[in-house]
């Protein structure tokens, strides 16, 4: 069943159009991904799916309702998270503090503590770090704590905004581990954006290739890899087999 | 264009034969136009008021007897009062209108600071009469000033001069506080308000309580003051024996209270404040509390012409300020200057009737004995000032206290 | 120093008044970036309304209560027909807010008129402690102040919604992504802040008079306060309204009378030249400390 459905999506700042006639889908528990170099209109794709951004022209539909002028603050409450890129962390808040906003739309408030304990558990690095300031993290482990903090409100579909920037090969595994549980073990379908292919194309099912603010490549991830548009773009980046 | 012009022009020459061939008119009654500007907003509206209840009660009185008979014509009263929103520029516009607009024949007022300097600067050239209550015009008048041709000749000061009054305020305050006292006051601190006003009364009413023996603290405060609670506390600091309030009624009254609260003085003295406010508003005090009025107290133990007045004053719907007495600084000279035009029997005369004026004895209700005004178009007459039994709101004593003959040492007089 | 101490418990009660205003200002603007120069003449309604309703025989700690929800009304009305609009373009909400209380001055001024207005002590005890008199109700405004001051405090700092508005002051998109409606915040925020100016009003003639301009005089010094604390600070805001409260009864005590008004003032500029960011440190949105 389609969880997310985009058709013919335009967005712009002002008199400058980003995205053009964007349409993609993802379905329930998918892991999805959309690539693309530098300023192809990625960010601001999900900038406009996560509500941040009105779009200019198309639809947003989710969950078979309509949520194109959803705003970011109500899109939440019906299960659509992002993680932003540069992972945003609340810098003067501690740890525990960020993940508890992570849950503030949520009422059921008990299961809110119990979900905090889950994701120390499951993130080491929370717990050991639980009173320290978010500032004080390092970029990996705010990456960590940006996800924790996605997950703390039980979303449906997660949106990732290139979470491996600037992160080690090594902490690119653990995320690769963390993704796959995102739809195992939590249950949400993803969205992820990537300039650098090489995480996606190794948990991904399905991709998009943004291009110029279009779409001009989609599939299996197994077909998007060997795609002749993908070797040009990513001359070099192409990973072969992991 | 042309035949309008031509029928534009016939038009007015049409009017202007009628006009020389009609009838003069001999009406009934002819309006004589007395112009009255005073403070009827801002923060001097207790002294304001006053001035307008004044005229307006004297101006009916004198219609409703008939009209002033000047020569073969009766005139009656037409009022034009201005509101100057205690503000001298809106004072100097309001005179210039009544005096160049209107084409009044006198003014009554202010009763703010020097404001009425400012207008006589209007009135004096025009040859407008002009009464003033407020005792600043004192230091401008003299020999030179009012002389025939001078720019005050047609002024007049209706309140004694400032160190007439201080002279018998001080004395007055001093004489009906000590035998209340446990010990002799010898400490006294003036509390004024920092303005023009502030300072010119206050000067001449350190000197009077000097000359009567008081060291003489004189403190003061930013004219919009209304949290006296600071300056309150830094006096008791200084252990007065008595705390003089001096001069803007209202503000009197805010502050009075709170030095109660906080015991500041022994004795208090509330300039500008009626007996009968006191009373009317509850105030209380554990000590003993002197006020003064200009000229006579409402609200004190009276004599039944000054009642009789008070009575028709509140009658005709003047409010009950803190400084009702003040409208009988204006009131006595309407009839005054009524009589003045009757003698001289025209009312295009003011020459005649600024010397008419200058002769005249008039027994009125400011004043026991009759007003006369010296060679420096000032009154003079007694000041009342009345003492409150402590913790009682009404239980008045008041005595009547004559003017000094000279001014006490350095105060030039004025 | 019996009359010192004297004058700085008389200064603590207008302190207290000062600090509300502050407090309200440095909020509104931490979050929202309004300056809204409107705040003096919201507490001036306040204490106009308090007026009203003890006149027409409420008590007074009912009126008070009046008085805030009045205010906050107000506004609340004017963040969504005017404020609102200019949440890009603080410049243009402050020259809008100086048109708002020009207009609110004169309503009032039409609606009552110029005179001051006061209303009796609602508590008309004086104690004395050790020489010194306390007036009671300047002890109650004091009281009263500590326990708003407390309430704010530990609001900001330790409930869900004081989580949410630091959030929300420090990232307002990522705020959102949580699932904050930072708008509303915001809205709620201005209405908190004017609460507290409707309160200082309230408070403040119980005191003594106050008049259709009291407003112009207590902006400043509520500026004054925020900005020496540090624009944004909350804490900020109560340390400046106590080092203003300090210098107002050393002025009260040994300085000009006549000048009052400046030296708090003077002290603000010397603050603010040596630490321009405030003596707590300014910051983009309300801190508690």
């Amino acid at each position: 069943m389609t969880l997310l459905q985009v058709e013919h999506l335009g967005t712009a700042y002002g008199p400058v159009t980003v995205n053009r006639d964007v349409s993609l889908t993802v379905g329930q528990n998918e892991i999805v991904t959309i690539l693309g170099p530098n300023g192809a209109g990625k960010s601001t794709l999900l900038r406009a799916i996560s509500g941040l951004l009105k779009p200019r022209s198309g639809s947003i539909r989710f969950d078979d309702r309509d949520v194109t002028n959803t705003p970011a603050d109500r899109a939440v409450g019906l299960g659509i998270i992002m993680v932003p890129e540069g992972r945003k962390i609340f810098a003067d808040m501690t740890v525990r503090e960020n993940l508890r906003l992570g849950a503030y739309a949520r009422k059921d408030r008990d299961a809110v503590e119990e979900d905090v304990k889950l994701m120390e558990s499951y993130f080491e690095i929370l717990a050991q770090k639980r009173g320290a300031k978010g500032g004080e993290l390092s970029g990996g482990q705010q990456q960590m704590l940006a996800i924790a903090r996605g997950l703390m409100a039980r979303p449906r579909i997660l949106l990732l905004d290139e979470p491996s920037l600037g992160l080690s090969p090594k902490l690119v595994k653990d995320l690769r581990a963390v993704i796959m549980d995102v739809k195992k073990t939590f249950a949400s379908a993803v969205l992820l954006v990537e300039q650098n292919a090489g995480l996606a194309l190794t948990v991904a099912e399905r991709g998009y290739l943004l291009h110029n603010g279009r779409i001009v490549a989609s599939g299996p991830i197994s077909e998007l890899r060997d795609d002749r548009l993908m070797r040009d773009l990513y001359l070099g980046n192409t990973p072969q087999g992991h | 264009m042309k035949r309008l012009r031509l029928k534009l022009g016939l038009g007015i020459a049409a009017l202007g034969l009628f006009g020389v061939l009609s009838p003069p008119s001999h009406a009934a009654d002819k309006d004589l136009k007395i112009g009255v500007v005073a403070a009827e907003s801002g923060s001097f509206v207790s002294a304001g008021n006053t001035i307008v209840a004044a005229a307006k009660l004297a101006a009916t009185k004198i219609n409703d007897a008939g009209g002033i008979k000047v020569g073969n014509d009766t005139y009656k009263i037409k009022l034009y009062i201005r509101d100057n929103r205690t503000d001298v520029n809106v004072t100097v516009a309001a005179a210039l209108e009544l005096v160049n607009d209107i084409g009044v024949s006198a003014i009554w007022g202010t009763e703010t600071h020097d404001y009425s300097i400012a207008m006589a600067k209007i009135t004096g050239p025009a040859k407008v009469l002009q009464f003033s209550g407020n005792s600043s015009l004192g230091s401008a008048l003299n020999a030179k000033s009012v002389a025939p041709g001078a720019w005050l000749h047609y002024a007049f000061q209706t309140e004694p001069q400032e160190w007439q009054r201080s002279g018998s305020t001080a004395k007055g305050v001093l004489s009906l506080l000590t035998p209340m006292l446990a010990t002799k006051p010898v400490h006294s601190v003036v509390l004024v308000g920092n303005d023009a006003t502030g300072q010119y009364l206050s000067s001449h009413y350190v000197k009077a309580l000097e000359a009567d023996g008081q060291t003489v603290d004189l403190v003061k405060y930013p004219p919009d003051t209304t949290d006296f609670l600071p300056i309150l506390t830094r006096i008791k600091g200084m252990k007065p024996d008595i705390v003089h309030f001096w001069y803007n009624g209202d503000s009197t009254l805010t502050a009075f209270p709170q030095a109660e609260q906080i015991h500041v003085a022994p004795a208090y003295f509330l300039f500008g404040v009626d007996p009968g406010i006191y009373a009317q508003r509850n105030l209380k005090a554990t000590v003993p509390v002197a006020m003064s009025c200009v000229p006579e107290c409402w609200g004190g133990p009276k004599r039944p012409e000054v009642d009789d007045y008070f009575t028709k004053y509140f009658a005709s719907g003047a409010s009950k300020g803190p400084q009702s007495s003040v409208s009988l600084l204006y009131y006595d000279y309407f009839f005054m200057y009524a009589k003045a035009l009757t003698q001289v029997g025209s009312v295009d005369n003011p020459d005649g009737v600024v010397d008419a004026l200058l002769k005249m004895q008039y027994q009125g209700v400011v004043s026991p004995v009759p007003l006369v005004f010296n060679a420096n178009h000032q009154v003079t007459f007694a000041t009342e000032v009345c003492v409150v039994k402590p913790n009682t709101s009404d239980d008045f004593h008041c005595a009547t206290e004559q003017p000094p003959p000279a001014p006490p040492p350095g105060d030039a007089g004025g | 120093m019996d009359i010192f101490l004297q004058q700085l418990i008389n200064s603590l009660s207008v302190a207290s008044v000062t600090i509300l205003i502050g407090m309200g200002i440095t909020l509104i603007f931490g979050l929202a970036g309004i300056v809204n120069f409107a705040h003096g003449e919201f507490l001036m309604v306040g204490g106009m309304v308090t007026w009203l309703l003890v006149m027409a025989g409420v008590n007074f700690f009912i009126a008070m209560f009046g008085a805030m929800a009045a205010v906050g009304v107000l506004g609340y009305v004017a963040e969504r027909t005017l404020f609102r609009f200019t949440l890009n373009r603080p410049m243009n909400g402050f020259i809008m807010s100086i048109g708002l209380s020009v207009i609110l001055q004169n309503v009032v001024i039409k609606a009552l008129n110029e005179v001051q207005k006061s209303i009796p002590d609602p508590i008309a005890k004086v104690w004395v402690i050790g020489g010194v008199d306390i007036i009671a109700m300047r002890a109650i405004v004091v009281a009263i102040t500590v326990v708003v001051v407390a309430i704010t405090y530990f609001g900001i700092t330790r409930s869900r919604y004081g989580v949410a508005l630091r959030a929300s002051v420090s990232d307002q998109d990522t705020a959102a992504l949580m699932g904050i409606p930072v708008r509303r915040y915001v809205t709620g925020v201005f209405i908190y802040g004017s609460v507290l100016a409707g309160l200082g009003g309230a408070l403040m003639i119980a005191l003594f008079p106050i008049t259709p301009f009291t407003g112009s005089v207590v902006i400043i010094r509520g500026f004054a306060v925020s900005l020496i604390g540090g624009l944004g600070n909350v804490g900020g805001a109560v340390v400046g309204g106590l080092v203003l409260g300090l210098v107002d009864a050393l002025s009260a005590q040994y300085g000009y009378p006549q000048w009052t008004d400046a030296y708090s003032l003077v002290v603000m500029i010397v603050i603010l030249i040596l630490r321009p960011q405030g003596l707590l440190g300014g910051t983009l949105g309300p801190r508690a400390t």
